[in-house]
């Protein structure tokens, strides 16, 4: 008997290997108006309505209308700055406006069943388990942005500054919402609460020499934005994955909550709150001051962290010497977190094998006369079944910040002189070398600093990069595999024109 | 939408645009084109419409009992908290906490049982509150209803005796309003021998094995052995003695007790209800490769998985107990050649492979029935009897009321050897008085661990996990000492 419902089934063979798939599929009605309104060149003036509709949403509440107006002032068109040298351009910008995200999994508002197998005896046929719980009312999540900026060009526009202030306050987050694992199902995505997200951009390039022989370009990129969860539907917390992530009013979405380890226990240590503790263990704050040390659920948990970024930046610098030139790009991140539950897993393998020697190893406590870098408990101190048993499951220990700086691109080309290449009816001939991330400054274990377990759905938000969570548990600050290392590319070229 | 774009082509085109375009959408013509059906997965609105979908509908309730009855986490709250196993001492702390008694209310481990229990129970849920509307053969439908009650019944037993006061569900999950208050012991017994009770008079005797008639789903004979069970478990003796008295005769003992598990022998003459595991669908049973030593596993010539350090060993207090001359214990625990230490090994496979052992985890069998029976009815001589029969079938003696020991020492002794490592050694122990559970358990894990442990009648219930509290609104209450 064939499960009536899903069309397609896997397509691999099932003896030799395991294979996967889906469709996936959405469609988005949109109807668009605008107005634009220029007076003089000088005052501009644009207001826009558009009404959207996706196939994401639940039955109820698919369509939702937005709006925005924006207003401009070309300062250097007005004669009091026309005639002043120094400045090239000039603009004053404002905007406000609703936009709407439909940054969700494809179907999840719909309830759904997966085919699974079972066997009587030897007789097979199929079943069915739950798939997401759905949620008919899911709707847009709708953001009001409000932008004030400028955009100065001084010296023959040798210099460019742009300014953005920002400040986003969305409603109707589309988050995953924990439901008792009595209920069947782990989670629900729902529209829950508001937040804003705020803080300001600034680009600036300059062309610091500029000659024909010798010129020297310099640009960088700054983002610093705040996070706050402004109300959560009435809840005071919201949960993701068993707990560990935690939401709440006031603070980042889906911060880390574990005991926190406040080192490693020394020989002499008297800790009444964990009284079978030997040297090398991990010290435990004892958060609610009971006396003894609960695990991360209890009231011994804490908030230790939160994956979201405050500050991206990019650095880039150019430099020409007649036919060289050496161009360098950096960029870096910092403020988030992530918690490594593989890193932390693998620490509490029963055997010690696999486990990573810059994060157990290297500064582990060994003895009294070798305590190591006091934060690295000693080796299996993670299987300790003492008073605190399965509190290093998820703590402080397994936090790590994400900051970095990378050299993510360096080049060094050469153009081949013309009277040179002319010879062989070459218009363009260009020698170059570049090594792609060359070196990442960083205090994280793990392979990418980057890297998210997540990879789906919603639009990044400026200052992190912030993705719906699921009810498969596709949470944004736990990794649960190692990361990949990016690979560092060495290429060298010849580029010809003719 | 970027703003700064649509500006930017303003400054472009500096003049007035007017105008360009209104809103107006055609909404019957947009909502037909934004109803996306999926391809990928089963549109759950629409399925238990019909007695086909209905039969699959309970046949994942059953498969959902694999995460259950194969689960090690469960198999170590079953089976490493009694006295018959232990966990390897340098496993997860979290693990061993749970033989230890000292796990806390967050411990995951737990909450992976607890939630894998509820899977079942959801599932069978949706079975028995929209198979009444389905559409087709009627009898068909009201038979998958029973299952699925007997299965929500067999669940909620495990789940009772676990944890005690837990919720209980018996609809549909509404996901807006998803807590439930917990439910006393009592309501949750109930509520078991009720859906058992339905069940045991809408299955039938037996499967004749065709399509939707495969042997091996629920019958009536295993919903009354597993009320027999279930009153028992409660106290109520004289039901258990009149629901198991109709069980007896209706199955008979395999002759060779390692025939019980032998792979391949699935749904075999004493089988009244089993879990069905099968590597041919990928769904072949996982537990040996937690239990059984690598080296053994090479040694015997399997292809399967075993492990340098088995997650639960049998006590030396078990290996200890077998009767000299007990046919059942060479079929149950095997000392490694290499480690020289002993393993599970009940539950082997040899032509196993990546896929899993194809072998049959066994819920009730008649030496079950047997044995209940014997220990409902008290010290006669029927008692005797049955209890004697499984003891002829390991190849020992008979006893009877001179044999020395209280006789529920003795039907507990015969329980333990039986169905060692059948995960119901826990649940057996929970029917003595708590404060001889706990002496018992405080002995031996002083004696496992070499300092003095006291267990307490708190630990005789498992904590219910932190975050059903949580999530519940205060609903879901916590055991006591947790």
């Amino acid at each position: 008997m064939a499960v009536n419902g899903p069309t397609i089934l896997s397509l691999g063979d099932r003896t030799t290997l395991t294979a996967s798939n889906g469709i996936s599929e959405n469609t988005l009605v949109s109807a668009l108006g605008r107005l634009n309104y220029s007076f003089k060149g000088k005052y501009l003036l644009t207001a826009t309505v558009r009404q959207d509709g996706s196939s994401r949403f639940g039955t109820n509440n698919r369509s939702k209308t937005f709006g925005s107006i924006a207003a401009g002032w070309l300062l250097s068109e007005e004669g009091f700055i026309k005639n002043v040298d120094f400045i090239s351009s000039a603009k004053i910008r404002g905007s406000y406006g609703t936009t709407g995200s439909n940054g969700i999994p494809d179907f999840i508002a719909r309830p759904s069943l997966n085919p699974v197998d079972q066997a009587f005896g030897s007789r097979l046929v199929k079943g069915v388990y739950n798939g997401d719980p759905g949620n008919n009312n899911l709707t847009w999540e709708t953001s009001k942005k409000l932008d004030i900026g400028f955009d100065l060009s001084f010296m023959k526009n040798r210099i460019n500054l742009v300014f953005d202030y920002y400040n986003n306050e969305t409603t109707d987050l589309l988050l995953s919402r924990s439901l008792p694992l009595s209920s069947g199902f782990a989670g629900t995505l729902t529209n829950i609460g508001s937040m804003r997200n705020s803080g300001f951009e600034i680009t600036l390039n300059a062309n610091v020499v500029q000659s024909n022989e010798f010129s020297v370009t310099l640009g960088g990129n700054v983002t610093k934005n705040k996070q706050e969860v402004l109300s959560l539907g009435g809840a005071n917390e919201l949960f993701n994955f068993f707990g560990a992530l935690r939401t709440v009013v006031g603070g980042e979405l889906q911060q880390i909550r574990g005991t926190k380890a406040i080192g490693v226990v020394q020989a002499g240590d008297v800790l009444p709150a964990q009284p079978t503790a030997v040297p090398g263990d991990i010290k435990f704050e004892d958060f609610d001051g009971n006396g003894t040390i609960g695990d991360f659920l209890s009231k011994d948990g804490q908030l230790v962290g939160d994956p979201n970024l405050d500050l991206i930046y990019g650095l880039n610098a150019s430099i020409r010497y007649k036919n060289f030139e050496l161009f360098t790009l950096l960029q870096g991140q910092s403020g988030g977190s992530v918690y490594d539950f593989y890193l932390c897993q693998v620490g509490t393998d029963a055997q010690g094998v696999n486990l990573s020697k810059e994060f157990w190893y290297d500064g582990r406590y060994v003895s009294p006369s070798q305590t190591g870098d006091g934060k690295t408990p000693r080796a299996g101190a993670l299987l300790a079944t003492g008073g605190a048993a399965g509190v290093g499951f998820v703590s402080s220990l397994g936090v790590q910040k994400t900051n970095y700086l990378r050299v993510r691109n360096i080049t060094l080309s050469y153009n081949i002189p013309s009277g040179f290449s002319e010879k062989y009816r070459i218009r363009n001939a260009r020698l170059f070398t570049s090594i792609e991330n060359l070196y990442t400054f960083t205090k994280f274990i793990g392979g990418n600093p980057d890297a998210r377990r997540n990879s789906i759905g919603g639009p990044g938000l400026i200052g992190g990069s912030r993705l719906s969570g699921t009810s498969d548990g596709r949470e944004l600050a736990l990794t649960s595999v190692p990361s990949l290392p990016l690979p560092r590319t060495w290429t060298v070229g010849l580029t010809f024109s003719f | 939408m970027n703003l700064k774009n649509i500006f930017k082509t303003s400054r472009l085109t500096p003049r007035v645009f007017g105008l360009v375009l209104m809103i107006a959408l055609v909404t019957s013509c947009s909502e037909d084109f934004l109803d996306v059906v999926p391809q990928d997965r089963i549109d759950k609105t629409t399925f238990y419409s019909t007695a086909d979908q209905v039969i699959i509908g309970v046949n994942g309730v059953y498969a959902s009992l694999r995460s259950d009855y194969g689960n090690l986490n469960l198999f170590t709250m079953r089976e490493a908290r009694s006295d018959n196993g232990q966990l390897n001492p340098n496993g997860q702390s979290e693990q061993i906490s749970l033989d230890s008694f000292n796990e806390t209310s967050g411990n995951l481990l737990v909450l992976d049982g607890w939630t894998n229990m509820y899977r079942t129970i959801s599932l069978a849920n949706a079975v028995i509150q929209n198979g009444p509307k389905a559409t087709g053969d009627q009898a068909l439908i009201a038979r998958a209803i029973a299952e699925a009650k007997f299965l929500r019944g067999l669940s909620y037993f495990q789940l009772v005796q676990l944890w005690g006061q837990v919720p209980l569900r018996t609809t549909i999950t509404d996901v807006e309003n998803a807590a439930v208050a917990s439910s006393t012991a009592i309501d949750v017994y109930n509520q078991i021998v009720k859906d058992v009770t339905e069940a045991s008079a809408a299955l039938p005797d037996s499967y004749t094995g065709g399509a939707t008639q495969e042997v091996g789903r629920a019958t009536k004979f295993s919903a009354l052995a597993l009320l027999g069970k279930v009153e028992l478990q409660r106290g109520n003796k004289t039901a258990a003695v009149s629901a198991l008295n109709q069980v007896i005769g209706k199955y008979s003992l395999m002759a060779n007790y390692a025939d019980i598990h032998k792979a391949g022998n699935d749904n075999q003459a004493e089988s009244i209800f089993e879990v069905n595991f099968n590597p041919s669908n990928q769904t072949g049973m996982g537990l040996p490769a937690n239990l059984v030593y690598q080296s053994e596993m090479t040694r015997l010539g399997s292809k399967a998985n075993g492990t340098t350090t088995p997650a639960v060993i049998p006590t030396n207090d078990l290996i200890s107990s077998y009767e000299v001359g007990d046919l059942r214990k060479a079929a149950t625990i095997t000392i490694s050649v290499a480690e020289n230490k002993p393993y599970v090994s009940k539950y082997l496979d040899l032509a196993a492979a990546a896929q899993g052992h194809d072998i049959n985890l066994v819920v009730i069998r008649y030496a079950d029935v047997l044995l209940s029976l014997a220990e409902a009815l008290g010290e006669t001589p029927d008692a005797y009897g049955y209890i004697n029969q499984v003891r002829a079938r390991a190849g020992l003696g008979a006893i009877d009321g001179s044999t020395p020991g209280t006789f529920i020492d003795k039907v507990m002794k015969e329980r333990r050897i039986e169905f060692a490592f059948e995960q119901s050694r826990w649940f057996d122990l929970l029917r003595l008085p708590s404060a001889q559970v706990t002496a018992l358990m405080s002995a031996q894990l002083t004696v496992q661990q070499g300092v003095t442990v006291t267990v307490t009648a708190n630990d005789l219930l498992f904590p219910i996990p932190q975050p059903e509290i949580d999530l519940s609104n205060g609903l879901v209450k916590q055991n006591l000492g947790y």
